[in-house]
C-alpha cells in the first residue's frame, strides 16, 4: 500500500531477525531474567537433537536443519541447493509426491523450507497432538528420497518461475542480497548466483539429486529441533524411534570458503530496465562470527540502521533529505547475525532521490560512519542498543508459532554445537563497551572494505519529484 | 555407513531415484493423538467516560507488550480526490506532537525496545507500539500523545510527502502492485474500496490543514479502541490507559456512509501492457460479502480449498501438476461493507491462457460440486489447527482481537471460531463456493504482461480493456 512505510516495517522485521540477542545488565525484572529452556543431546548416528518446551499454546514446531546451503553447491549447478530443497517435498519411501504438504495441512499444520548460505531448513508447525506425525515425516525424507523424472521436471519449472517472479521480472532484481555478494566476493563459493542461472537449473539430473542427497542429507550433518507443547523425554524417545536407525555417512572434506581480504573499494553501476527510481546497495565484509568485533558491530547495527531513530535514517531521510528509504543488516534479506557460518557482508540499501547519484549517498554515509569512528557512541546509546536487541530477540522467539526460536536453536546447535548460546550469547554482548564499538567501526566500516552497486533506471521516467 | 541405493522401476518412472535404508524404517504413519485443549486468556474490557473502549488480555510467552490504538476510519474515509490522506495522517502523527519532536518519539521508542508504526486499511487506521512489557505505561503514553496531540510540523509533512511520491513512482515498476491496483479499481468502481493507491495529485494535495482536519474529524475516543496484549498486569494497564486517554474529548461523529456496490455481469479482462515482461501477473476475482456476514465461515473454507492453503486445488493443479507458476494463491478478504476474493499468480508468458483456463475450471468445479470427504475434513482441520498458531504471538492475537472490535463480530468469536468451522457441511461449503465466486459468474480479470507474447492465447476473451502501466485506457498494443 505505502512503500516507504512498508519498507520501514520490513526493515524492522529484518532487524528483529538480525539483532536477535542482547541483555542489558542494568535491567532487572522479567526481561533480564528471561531464559529459553534448552535440552540437547546427540544420537549415536550423529543427529543433534534440541528440545525447548513451551506450553502456552497446544502447538509444536518440528524443524530439521541440514548443514548444506547454496554456498557449496556443485560448481556447474548454480541454484542446485535450492532446487534440491524443492525435491524434498516430492516424495520419500512412505510419502508420495506433495503428500508431505497434504498430510501436514490436513492435520492442522503449516510448513516450509528455505535454503540459505550454509544450511537448508525444513519445518512444520503442528497441533501438539500431531508431534509424532511431524517427526515421522521428517525422518522418512531424511532416510529415503524418491524422485521421478516427471517430478524433477515439474520442480525445475516451478523454481524457474520462482527466479523469474523474485528476480528477473522485478525491478532491482534482488540486487541487495543476490547481486551484491557476487560483486563483493572473489571466492566462487561466496560469489556465484545462489538462485541459479535458469540454464543450470534446467540442466540438473536425477543423478545430481541422488548424489547431493547421499552426500549431505545424513543425520550427522543435521539437527532436529522440537519446540513447544511437549516434553524433553517425549521428544528424545520419538527421535530415537524415528531417526535413530538412519545410517550416518562420512562427509566430504569441506571446501575452502575463505574470502581473501578486500584491499580497495569496489563500485559498480548497473542499468535497471524495470526500476523507475534509483537505489544503491553496499556491503562491508564482516569480522568472523562470534569474535569480539562481530559482537561490537552487532550492537552498533541497531544504532546505525535499526529503525527510524537510527543514525542513517535520521541523516539521509530527515536531515539531508536525499533518500526515501534505508535498511540494512547482517546476512541481509536471508537471515540474521547468527544463522550462517562463513564469510558474510553487512549490507545496506538506500532508495535515494532521482536527481542524485549513488556516490552522493555514500558520501553522506561516510560522514555518519566517520562521526562514529571519531567520536564513538554514548553510554546511553550503548545501553539502549542492548535493550533493543533483547526486545528483538523476544520478538523472534515468539514469531511463527515458535519457529523463530527453533531456527535460532538449530543454527547454534549446527554451527556452535551449543544451542544454549541462545541464552549465553547475551553475556558476550553485555561485555561490549562503547570503545569496542568505536574501534570495530574504525576497522571494518571503511571504503576499502566496501562494495557497492548503484542501480539506476535505464530510462529516466520522471515523476516522483 | 553408506546409504544403500535402490533403483525403483515403475511404469511412469523408469529412472526413478530412490535412496533408502530399509532396515528399521518406521513404515507405519503414526496416528494423531487426542486434541489438547486450546484456551485463550480471558479478555477484560472497560469503556472510559469519553467513550473509548479499552481491551486488555495477558499473553506471556515473552516479556513484551503490544499496544494498538485503532481509529475506526481508514482509506475509505479519504475524500475522493485525496487518496492516501488517512494513511499519511497515520504516519504524520508520529512526526511530532505538542510535547515531543519526531526525534524524541523515535529515541523513546528505541529506548523501550520498541517499534511504533501505523497501518491504514479500508475501514481503519491502527497505531501500534510494541516493546518490553516493563515499559507498558510509557508505550501507552506515547501512543496517546501521537494520537491526541499531533503537531504536523511543516518540514516533517514535506519529508513524508516526498517519501510517498518516491515510493509511488517505485511501486509502478512492480507488476504485482499494478495488478492489484487495477483489480481493485475495476472491481469496486465508484465504491471507496476501489482506492488502494495514492496518486501524484492526491499526495501533492496533502498539507497541514488537510491532515489537521482528518485528524480532528476521526481521531476521537468514541471512534477508537485501545487493545493491549502482553505480559502485563491488567489493572496497571487500565490505570495507564485512563490516565493517558482520559482527557481526550469526544465529539459526535457520523458513521461512514454505506455505498452500494456496483454489480458486474460476465467476465471482463483488463490487460495492462508491460513491454518485455517475461511473466504475466494474473489476478482473477469478484465481490464478496462483508466481514460479519454469517456466510463468512463457509466462504473462508471454500477459499481455503480453492487456493487459500498450500494443499489447495489451485496449487496442486497449476504448480505441482503443471509447473506453470511458483506461488499461486487465493485471498479472501472482507471489510466492513463488502469484501472480495482474488486469485493471484505470476506465470511464464507461454502459459498465460492455459492458466486462466485452469483457474476457471477449478472455480466452476467447486461451484458445481463443492467438496466433501477427506478434502473437506482436511481443510477444516487446517483452519482449526491454524487458529492456535495465529494467536500464539502477541501480534497475531492482537490481529484476531482487533477484527472482533473492528467488524462487530460476536465477542466470543475467538472461542467459537474452531467449532463453527468444524460444523460446516458439504452443502454449506458448496453454497460458500457459490457465494465466494459469485453466482452469476461475474469476474474481473487483470493481466499485467506483454500483449504481443500472449495475445494468441487470449483469443477466446472478447471483452478486453487495454490499459497502460499507470491505468489509463488505451488501444490494443500494436494496433
Amino acid at each position: 500500500m505505502l512503500k516507504s512505510r512498508v519498507m520501514r516495517q520490513c526493515l524492522i522485521v529484518l532487524c528483529l531477525a538480525a539483532l536477535a540477542i542482547g541483555a542489558p545488565s542494568a535491567q532487572t525484572g522479567a526481561a533480564a531474567s528471561y531464559k529459553v529452556p534448552v535440552a540437547y543431546r546427540k544420537l549415536p548416528n550423529g543427529l543433534r537433537v534440541v528440545v525447548s518446551e513451551s506450553h502456552a499454546s497446544p502447538i509444536v514446531v518440528v524443524e530439521v536443519m541440514y548443514r548444506i546451503g547454496f554456498r557449496i553447491e556443485p560448481k556447474n549447478r548454480t541454484g542446485f541447493a535450492h532446487l534440491f530443497e524443492h525435491m524434498m517435498f516430492q516424495g520419500s519411501e512412505h510419502v508420495g509426491k506433495f503428500e508431505h504438504v497434504r498430510i501436514v495441512n490436513e492435520n492442522g499444520g503449516i510448513l516450509n523450507g528455505s535454503t540459505r548460505f550454509d544450511h537448508t531448513n525444513y519445518f512444520e508447525v503442528m497441533p501438539s497432538n500431531a508431534l509424532e506425525l511431524g517427526m515421522w515425516l521428517e525422518a522418512d525424507r531424511m532416510r529415503s528420497l524418491k524422485i521421478t523424472p516427471e517430478n524433477l521436471k515439474n520442480q525445475q519449472n516451478v523454481v524457474s518461475e520462482e527466479v523469474r517472479v523474485n528476480v528477473l521480472n522485478q525491478p532491482y532484481a534482488a540486487f541487495e542480497w543476490l547481486g551484491l555478494p557476487q560483486k563483493a566476493n572473489t571466492n566462487w563459493y561466496n560469489a556465484h548466483n545462489f538462485y541459479g542461472d535458469l540454464s543450470e537449473i534446467e540442466a540438473a539430473t536425477l543423478e545430481d539429486v541422488k548424489k547431493f542427497f547421499d552426500t549431505y542429507y545424513v543425520p550427522n550433518n543435521a539437527v532436529l529441533v522440537v519446540t513447544g507443547d511437549t516434553t524433553v523425554d517425549e521428544v528424545m524417545r520419538l527421535a530415537e524411534k524415528h531417526f535413530g536407525s538412519i545410517p550416518q555417512h562420512a562427509l566430504p572434506p569441506p571446501p575452502d570458503i575463505s574470502e581473501p581480504p578486500q584491499t580497495a573499494e569496489k563500485t559498480f553501476t548497473e542499468p535497471d530496465k524495470l526500476a523507475r527510481t534509483p537505489a544503491i546497495a553496499f556491503g562491508y565484509h564482516l569480522p568472523e562470527r562470534m569474535t569480539p568485533d562481530f559482537f561490537a558491530l552487532s550492537l552498533l547495527d541497531p544504532l546505525l540502521v535499526g529503525d527510524e531513530s537510527s543514525k542513517l535514517y535520521q541523516t539521509l531521510i530527515k536531515d539531508k533529505q536525499i533518500a526515501a528509504a534505508v535498511s540494512g543488516g547482517f546476512n541481509y534479506g536471508l537471515g540474521n547475525n547468527f544463522d550462517y557460518n562463513g564469510p558474510m557482508l553487512y549490507t545496506f540499501r538506500v532508495d535515494y532521490r532521482p536527481d542524485l547519484k549513488g556516490a552522493d549517498v555514500l558520501k553522506v554515509v561516510d560522514d555518519v560512519v566517520s562521526g562514529i569512528q571519531q567520536k564513538g557512541i554514548t553510554e546511553e546509546e550503548l545501553r539502549q542498543a542492548k535493550v533493543n536487541m533483547r526486545s528483538s530477540l523476544f520478538e523472534t522467539l515468539e514469531s511463527q508459532g515458535g519457529f523463530g526460536r527453533a531456527d535460532l536453536l538449530a543454527a547454534f546447535a549446527l554451527y556452535d554445537d551449543d544451542p544454549n548460546r541462545i541464552n549465553t550469547v547475551f553475556a558476550q554482548l553485555e561485555k561490549v563497551t562503547a570503545a569496542d564499538v568505536q574501534a570495530a567501526a574504525k576497522k571494518w566500516l571503511v571504503p576499502a572494505n566496501r562494495t557497492s552497486i548503484d542501480r539506476v533506471p535505464e530510462k529516466k521516467t520522471g515523476g516522483g519529484q | 555407513m553408506i546409504r544403500r541405493v535402490l533403483s525403483v522401476a515403475s511404469v511412469s518412472a523408469v529412472l526413478a531415484v530412490s535412496c533408502a535404508a530399509p532396515t528399521f524404517a518406521q513404515t507405519e504413519r503414526p496416528a494423531v493423538g487426542a486434541e489438547r485443549p486450546f484456551q485463550l486468556a480471558p479478555r477484560l474490557e472497560r469503556t472510559l467516560p469519553n467513550g473509548m473502549r479499552v481491551i486488555v488480555t495477558r499473553q506471556t510467552v515473552v516479556p513484551k507488550v503490544s499496544v494498538t490504538l485503532t481509529i475506526l476510519s481508514g482509506l475509505a474515509s479519504d475524500p475522493p480526490n485525496m487518496a492516501g490522506l488517512a494513511a499519511i495522517t497515520g504516519e504524520a502523527i508520529q512526526e511530532g506532537t505538542k510535547l515531543r519532536t519526531s526525534q524524541d518519539i523515535r529515541r523513546q521508542v528505541f529506548g523501550m525496545g520498541g517499534s511504533l508504526s501505523a497501518a491504514a486499511s479500508q475501514d481503519y487506521t491502527s497505531i501500534t507500539a510494541r516493546g518490553l512489557s516493563e515499559f507498558s505505561a510509557g508505550l501507552i503514553d506515547l501512543v496517546a500523545d501521537v494520537a491526541m496531540n499531533p503537531a504536523f510540523p511543516e518540514q516533517e509533512v514535506a519529508i513524508l510527502k516526498q517519501q510517498h511520491l518516491q515510493s509511488l513512482e517505485q511501486q509502478q515498476a512492480s507488476p504485482q502492485f499494478v495488478a492489484n491496483r487495477e483489480f481493485r479499481a475495476h472491481l469496486f468502481g465508484e465504491h471507496p474500496y476501489a482506492r488502494v493507491s495514492e496518486t501524484v495529485e492526491s499526495i501533492n494535495a496533502v498539507n497541514r490543514e488537510r491532515l489537521g482536519t482528518f485528524h480532528h474529524d476521526y481521531y476521537r475516543p468514541n471512534n477508537a479502541f485501545l487493545l493491549v496484549v502482553g505480559a502485563i498486569d491488567p489493572d496497571q494497564v487500565f490505570a495507564a490507559a485512563t490516565k493517558a486517554f482520559g482527557g481526550w474529548p469526544k465529539v459526535a461523529n457520523e458513521p461512514p456512509k454505506s455505498v452500494p456496490q456496483p454489480s458486474i455481469e460476465g467476465r471482463h479482462v483488463y490487460f495492462v501492457q508491460r513491454p518485455n515482461s517475461i511473466q504475466s501477473s494474473i489476478s482473477v476475482g469478484n465481490f464478496t460479502v462483508k466481514r460479519n456476514d454469517p456466510r463468512w465461515y463457509e466462504m473462508y473454507l471454500a477459499n481455503t480449498i480453492f487456493g487459500g492453503a498450500f494443499n489447495s486445488r489451485i496449487v496442486r493443479n497449476i504448480r505441482e501438476d503443471k509447473g506453470y507458476t511458483y506461488s499461486p494463491s487465493s485471498l479472501f478478504q472482507a471489510f466492513r461493507q463488502a469484501g472480495f476474493y482474488k486469485f493471484d499468480a505470476d506465470v511464464r508468458n507461454e502459459v498465460t491462457g492455459p492458466t486462466l483456463t485452469e483457474v476457471f475450471k477449478e472455480i466452476d468445479k467447486l461451484r458445481a460440486e463443492g467438496s466433501d470427504g477427506a478434502e473437506l475434513n482436511g481443510a477444516k482441520q487446517y483452519l482449526r489447527g491454524l487458529f492456535p498458531y495465529q494467536t500464539s504471538s502477541q501480534a497475531g492475537l492482537a490481529a484476531v482481537l482487533n477484527s472482533v472490535y473492528l467488524f462487530n463480530l460476536p465477542k466470543d468469536y475467538p472461542e467459537t471460531f474452531r467449532a463453527k468451522i468444524a460444523a460446516i457441511t458439504p452443502e454449506q461449503v458448496k453454497a460458500g463456493a457459490n457465494a465466494l465466486f459469485g453466482s452469476g459468474g461475474g469476474s474481473v480479470v487483470v493481466i499485467v504482461g506483454d500483449w504481443a507474447k500472449v495475445k494468441d492465447q487470449l483469443a477466446e476473451y472478447k471483452d478486453i480493456t487495454f490499459l497502460d502501466i499507470s491505468g489509463k485506457k488505451t488501444t490494443a498494443p500494436g494496433e
